[in-house]
This record gives C-alpha cells, structure tokens and sequence, in this order.
C-alpha cells in the first residue's frame, strides 16, 4: 500500500471516530475545549505510532493464538515508560499532557491498531498507520473541542469570543452536550465522504 | 500440549521483560521525580507565605507520629520570618475522581487558611481539572477560618464555606477532604484546640451504652413483641431493655426517621419514670455544616435529657418546658428528622412498654 493511501484512510475513509468508532470513551471525555483536545490528540499520535512499530517489530516472536495478552503487556509498558521518564526529565511537557497518558492506555485505539494493522504490516508501514490514525483522532477529537467550546464556554482556545452578555449552553461541556454533538458531527462527517466516494467513482 | 508450553514461555518472556524493563526505568526515574516533588512542594509553601524568610521543614519525630495517625499528611513545614513561626504549611494526599489528588495547604497561626495550592491531580481534563484551572476554588479557601471542618458550597459565605465547583464536585471534594485532613493535624498537634474525636462506650456496649450510662446489661425484648411494635410504628428498628442488676432502669429504642439528606439513625434512652435519659444520633447524611449540628452542636442533643415523655416533645428555639427541646437554627429539617424519631420511639414506650 502507498504510503499516502495508509495516511488519508487513517485521516479519512477509516477515520478512527467518525468511521469506525473507536477510542470514543476519551473522546467524549476530554473535549471540553479545543486545547485539550489538540494535547489528547498530540499524545495519541505519539504512543500510536510508537506502539504500532514496536508490534510491528515483534509480530515474528508473537504466537497468533496469545496475541492480544502480549500486546497490551507491551503496550501498557510502554505507555508507563513514557509516563515516569516525562515526569522525570520533560517536567513542563508532563505538567501539560501527563493527565492525558493514563487516558491512553485505555485507549481501544491503539489496541486496534496494533490488532489491524500493525501485526500484519512492515515497520515503515505500520508506523505511517499510526500517524495517520492519530491525525484522523486529532482531527475529530479537535473539531468537537472546538464545537464544544465554543457553545458551551462561548470561546475557543481560550479566547473569548462573545460580549459579556453571551450566555453559553452549559449541557455542551458537559456529557449529555458531548453524546449529542459527537453523534451531529459523525453524520456530517459521513454524509460528506459518502458525496464525494459517489462523485470520484 | 507443547503449544501450551509455548505460550506460557513466550508469555512469560514478555511479562518479564516487561516487569524488568520498568523496574529498570523506575529506578532511574524515581528520584529525579521524588526530587522535583519535593523541590515543587518548597516552592509552592513559599508561594503561599509570602511574608517568611524562610520555610523548614519540622522535627522528623513529630511528622513520623502525624503521619502514624493521620493518613492525609506526608509533609509539614513551619514557615518563619525573622525567626519567629507564622504558620505551618502541609502537603496532604487524596483520593479525588481520577486519582490521587496533592494538595499544599498553609494554615497561619491565628487559625486561618493561609492559602492552599493543588499540586498533582489525574482529574478528568476540562471538567476534575477546574480544580487547578479556576482560580475561584483555590482563592475561595483564603481567610477562612480553621475552628470548623471547612464545607463545599456552590456560593460559599459562611467562615467555613469554600467554593463547589459544578462539574467537579468529586474533585472539589477531594481536594477538600485533603485540607481538612491537614487541619485536623494542625489542630491536633500545633494548637491547644484538638479536634473532638467522636465519643465511645467503654465498656463495649455500643449507643445504648451511651444513652444508660449507669446501666450493665442490655437484653433485646422478646422478638414478637418488638414485630408487634414495629407492625404499627415505622420509626421503631430495635429495642433493647436496660437492666442495672436484675432490676430494669428502662429502654433504649433504636429509631430510623427521615433527614434532609436521607435517614436519621436515633437511639433513645427512655426511663421507667418517664423521663429521657439521653439520646443520640448515630448515623445521618445531612449536609455538612449545617444539617451536621444535629450531632456536631453538643447543645441539640443535650436539649433532650431529662425531658418528660408524657405528650411528646416539640421544638423550640429556646426550650424551657419539660416537653420543649432545641430547635437548631439552619437545621430546621434535619431536628424535626431526629425528632420524628425520638417522638417515634417514646410513642413506643407508652403504647407498649409502660406500665
């Protein structure tokens, strides 16, 4: 496959939340403003691609019968390695994003990517799937942030957008508003590459 | 069967390897991360006193027995200037929604919240965060006073109301539960005013023993009668006689009656002449600080002893009759709950226990 291809299906045609809904538990959680979105987003990419060339690199040694064990035994070390040596020499980076890290390994996204993609595909390949999927993940998470933020805090990345009399609706930064909006954004998203898949055949 | 061998070495090779290569970076990183701990918790007591020269932390000893019996404290620094203590500052920990929750609380001399600054927190971004993220919530505890348990409010006034962030009431708590874990050491161990611990029988009879102090047995009455009670009095849960020798003093009735918050447990002390020897409220869920004076205002169930049960107890701001007993300003609700109990169990002892 075209190293371009494996990007636009993990930002696009196979986009991890509009498409194929999974790794929507931090989704919903932590898009309450454009920021964190586009920090969860940054981490994500980060551990994805790391995770998907270290299966990759050891999809030789792997029985396919004990698979999943092994890979969450390597993805969860992996993830805790990353957590303790950003806590111990990237103190500002992990004061930003070390909140997010432990969201990460729940993360049902990397699972499946490590099961899809990475077990099967070479290292270079797998470690485009990882960005590309992340990107897809960034993209989505960071649109809703951004949605979210700006009805329900009447701001985006912080900046106020409104005059003080602007009331913003609090349900969008709260769970119900995430539920609601995620499900608008999810029929637009395929409503549109369903016109354009139509228009390129 | 030898592919079951197989993976449980293969398995077994990647938990090790695994547990080895995190044991190996743990190592490496844990005391540069115990260090930078240690170095922010410095620097955020100097924060909070502005006013001291200097900020040292107290006689191990002392802090080894604090920390043997309260279990929010790690560290205790005294904060000084020009020589002199001004105030103490504590590092407590906490469980909040996603996590531990580390909180660095400074307390002054005279009893007041210095300030309080959370440290480390793994609440949920953008909602457990605000926490960190409003300054409101940390800038709410400034001031107040330390005489009290400090208590959420979504629009705090009172000398121990601190700020209830919506959305992250959890994380509020949880950070709150931490700087009254710390008050308590600080009460307890750096002030003439120890925290009043909640009161126990000695002798191992539980409430009843409380309520007939003078009492040296207690026998549950005979199950059909108390069935027959409790079939036409919804208070009742249990009643117990109170014998002192082989003579019996009177009963202590266990009662559950409704609360602001939810149940009341009541246990009333009622006397074969008629009279309330004691009571006590043994389990509510009011709200902190205010339903709470139920139990945590002496006078309330002081008001109770020695009152006649003839026709029942009312309430009143100042009672002075023999029926009349503490109405607790701002916990109208939650008095009439354990009211409803004691008048419960007292109806209990006319219709059924009395000669």
């Amino acid at each position: 496959m075209k190293t371009s291809n494996i990007l636009k299906n993990g930002l696009i045609n196979e986009n991890a939340i509009f498409v194929q809904l999974i790794g929507m538990c931090s989704v919903l959680a932590v898009s309450t403003t454009a920021i964190n979105s586009i920090a969860m987003g940054i981490s994500v990419i980060a551990v994805l691609t790391c995770s998907n060339i270290f299966i990759s690199l050891l999809r030789k040694v792997i029985p396919d019968e004990i698979r999943i064990p092994v890979f969450v035994i390597i993805i969860a070390t992996f993830v805790t390695i990353v957590d303790m040596f950003l806590n111990a020499y990237a103190p500002d980076i992990y004061s930003a994003l070390g909140i997010f890290i432990p969201l990460i390994v729940v993360n049902c996204l990397i699972l499946a990517r490590a099961e899809a993609f990475a077990y099967t595909n070479g290292v270079v390949a797998s470690a485009i799937d990882g960005i590309g999927m992340g990107l897809g993940y960034t993209f989505a998470i960071t649109i809703l942030g951004i949605v979210r933020e700006i009805l329900g805090s009447g701001s985006v990345f912080g900046i106020s957008l409104f005059p003080e009399s602007f009331q913003p609706a609090g349900i969008f930064v709260a769970a119900p508003g995430a539920f609601i909006l995620l499900g608008i954004l999810i029929g637009i998203f395929r409503t549109i590459l369903k016109k354009t898949q139509a228009a390129t055949n | 069967m030898n592919q079951t061998v197989k993976f449980v070495v293969v398995l077994l090779v990647f938990g090790a390897v695994s547990g080895g290569v995190l044991a190996f970076s743990n190592n490496m990183t844990a005391p540069i991360i115990a260090e930078r701990a240690y170095e922010e918790g410095i620097k955020a007591y100097k924060d909070l006193f502005t006013d001291a020269d200097e900020v040292l932390p107290i006689d191990e000893e002392k802090l080894a027995e604090i920390k043997s019996e309260n279990t929010f404290v790690q560290e205790v620094f005294e904060a000084r200037k020009d020589g002199e203590i001004i105030g103490y500052a504590f590092k407590a920990k906490s469980s909040g929604y996603g996590g531990d929750i580390i909180t660095v609380a400074a307390f002054n001399l005279d009893g007041t919240v210095q300030g309080i600054k959370v440290l480390q927190n793994s609440e949920t971004p953008g909602l457990g965060t605000k926490i960190v993220d409003e300054p409101s919530y940390a800038s709410s505890f400034v001031g107040k006073s330390l005489t009290d348990e400090l208590v959420l409010s979504p629009s705090p006034s009172g000398d121990n109301e601190v700020q209830l962030i919506s959305g992250a009431t959890i994380s509020s708590n949880g950070v709150l539960v931490g700087v009254n874990g710390a008050r308590k050491a600080y009460l307890n161990y750096f002030t003439d005013t120890p925290v009043v611990e909640e009161e126990e029988d000695d002798r191992g009879f539980g409430p009843n023993g409380l309520v007939f102090k003078e009492a040296d047995e207690f026998v549950a009455i005979d199950a059909a009668k108390l069935e027959e009670i409790k079939a036409n009095n919804r208070f009742v849960q249990e009643i117990y006689e109170a014998k002192q020798g082989e003579e019996t003093k009177g009963y202590s009735c266990w009662t559950v009656s409704g609360g602001y918050g939810g149940e009341i447990k009541t246990v009333t002390g009622i006397s074969l002449d008629g009279t309330i020897t004691e009571i006590r409220v043994i389990e509510n869920v009011e709200t902190p600080g205010l339903g709470t004076k139920i139990v945590n205002d002496p006078a309330f169930q002081e008001s109770f002893v020695g009152k006649k049960v003839a026709n029942g107890l009312v309430l009143s701001p100042s009672p002075v009759e023999d029926n009349e007993v503490l109405l607790l300003s701002g916990a109208t609700v939650s008095s009439e709950g354990v009211l409803y109990g004691v008048n419960g169990a007292i109806d209990a002892y006319l219709n059924y226990l009395s000669e």
